[in-house]
């Protein structure tokens, strides 16, 4: 008898504390937001794109990853649909293609055009160019969504540090090790090292 | 003379006896997203899918020698599993010497960031005693509580023990193998991080930002493949380090292990005084 009251007692407290265990909605938790970079498919997009991902990720402790597009295109529709947070852009592509407007000789003048209709008319920021020109593409730069700089302050001051930090020479060896069969993110990550960026 | 009835007797409990050695493992506990809002025990092993939250007025006991296991779960892509378990009342795990409880992640080939992590967010109480925590992003997240974290082994994790606006003492842990060993940002806590392997992680302290001088790390062994401390990109003020073993004893081969002022001039300085000759011997738990 006195065995049967406590299977009872057990028995309902097993009840209660399984009652209080309740499938419900996730908390709020969260390890922050992860940013999203793109590579649009070629070796020196994925440097660049690693090259940014790992400074922010090791200088701010921000969860960052790599994402890839077949082309340009897709990536800066990805951008303007808010999936990515920054892609490595070249102003004359980004004149011609992008903005279907006619091209601009002069380097400097064609990064201004770019930079104000991008901010003007997309929401979006052309930050320090690289330093180095692609052919017709023009000069590579990182360009990030307003909402995304602002949401990281320090976001835009961190990455400018790469601001004319790649010569056209130094593009040219870091795509050449990616051939020679390093991976983009180790390339990326010892050039950062080098250059005390990390 | 032993009668019919006495063997048949004893045939029946050797048979018992049998069934109880064949008898399979309990089944483990498998939760989804759940709400702890009572006193909760857990042994065993439990498997966790989702978020198990233990609600202000909720309680989580681990006992000693349980296993938690958190499933991979990516819903929105980020490369960084879903599994967590979230604080906010009160949490007690504390395992021993012989029997630590095991926090891993439940896939076949582990890795970083499989689960999120054991978040104590404003948590009432925290005890955390002789545990292992492993292939999370976060070993254990701490944040606007009081805690102690002794005893235990965070490994193979991005970072293995992480804290901001705390009151907290890590002591005598093996802290190994993560990206970040100890990841904080004071904002205004303090803690005493002391007795401490830190060793073989790729930055053993990330002083990610809002840091004054108020948390002591003093008598840790402080080994790192890449950096020993590092400070993020908003931390200009100085951060000071004093008495801990860093791999070395030249003052010019400690240096080289700091990410400091010297490599960006925006940030503070990392100071070392009264550098260790040699690594500590501390007292801390196996190895499992």
């Amino acid at each position: 008898m006195k065995i049967f009251r406590l299977s009872r007692t057990l028995t309902l407290l097993c009840s209660v504390a399984l009652l209080s265990i309740a499938a419900v909605a996730p908390a709020p938790a969260c390890v922050g937001k992860t940013l999203h970079i793109a590579s649009a498919g070629s070796i020196q997009q994925d440097i660049l794109a690693n090259a940014l991902a790992t400074l922010i990720s090791e200088r701010t402790g921000t969860s960052v990853k790599v994402d890839r597009f077949a082309d340009a295109r897709a990536a800066h529709d990805a951008l303007g649909k808010a999936d990515l947070d920054i892609v490595v852009a070249y102003t004359g592509q980004a004149r011609n293609e992008i903005l279907k407007k006619p091209a601009i000789a002069e380097s400097a003048a064609l990064y201004e055009a770019v930079r104000d209709e991008y901010n003007q008319d997309l929401n979006l920021v052309w930050l320090a160019p690289f330093g180095f020109s692609d052919g017709k593409l023009g000069q590579a730069a990182p360009v990030a969504r307003k909402d995304t700089l602002k949401k990281f302050p320090a976001l835009a001051r961190l990455i400018n540090k790469l601001g004319n930090a790649i010569t056209d020479g130094t593009m040219a060896k870091l795509e050449a090790q990616v051939k020679g069969g390093k991976t983009a993110a180790e390339v990326a990550r010892a050039f950062l090292k080098e250059s005390k960026l990390i | 003379m032993v009668s019919g009835r006495k063997l048949a007797l004893f045939g029946a409990l050797l048979l018992l006896t049998g069934a109880c050695r064949l008898a399979p493992p309990p089944r483990p506990l498998e939760l989804g997203d759940t709400v702890i809002s009572a006193a909760v025990t857990w042994s065993g092993e439990v498997r966790i899918r989702g978020t198990v939250t233990v609600k202000k007025e909720g309680s989580l006991t681990i006992l000693p020698g349980s296993r938690i296991l958190f499933e991979r779960v990516d819903k929105d892509g980020d490369n960084i599993g879903d599994a967590e378990i979230y604080v906010e009342g009160t949490l007690l795990a504390q395992g021993t010497a012989q029997e630590p409880i095991l926090f891993s992640s439940a896939a076949a080939t582990p890795q970083a960031a499989d689960w999120k992590f054991l978040y104590l967010d404003y948590a009432r109480r925290a005890e955390l005693a002789h545990i292992i925590a492993e292939y999370a992003y976060s070993g254990v997240q701490i944040h606007f509580c009081k805690a102690a974290v002794v005893d235990s082994e965070f490994r193979y994790n991005v970072d293995g023990v992480r804290f901001s606006t705390v009151n907290i003492e890590v002591a005598r842990n093996r802290i190994h193998h993560n990206t970040h060993g100890i990841r904080y940002e004071e904002r205004r806590g303090a803690g005493s991080v002391h007795h401490n392997a830190i060793v073989d992680n790729e930055i053993g302290i990330f002083v990610v930002t809002r840091s004054d001088d108020r948390t002591l790390f003093r008598d840790n062994n402080i080994v790192s493949r890449q950096y020993n401390v590092k400070l993020g990109l908003d931390q200009p003020g100085d951060v000071t380090f004093p008495h801990n073993w860093w791999g070395t004893s030249e003052a010019a081969a400690i240096r080289a292990t700091l990410y400091d002022h010297d490599a960006d001039a925006a940030l503070g300085k990392v100071r070392t005084p009264d550098p260790l000759p040699a690594s500590l011997a501390l007292v801390l738990p196996a190895e499992k």
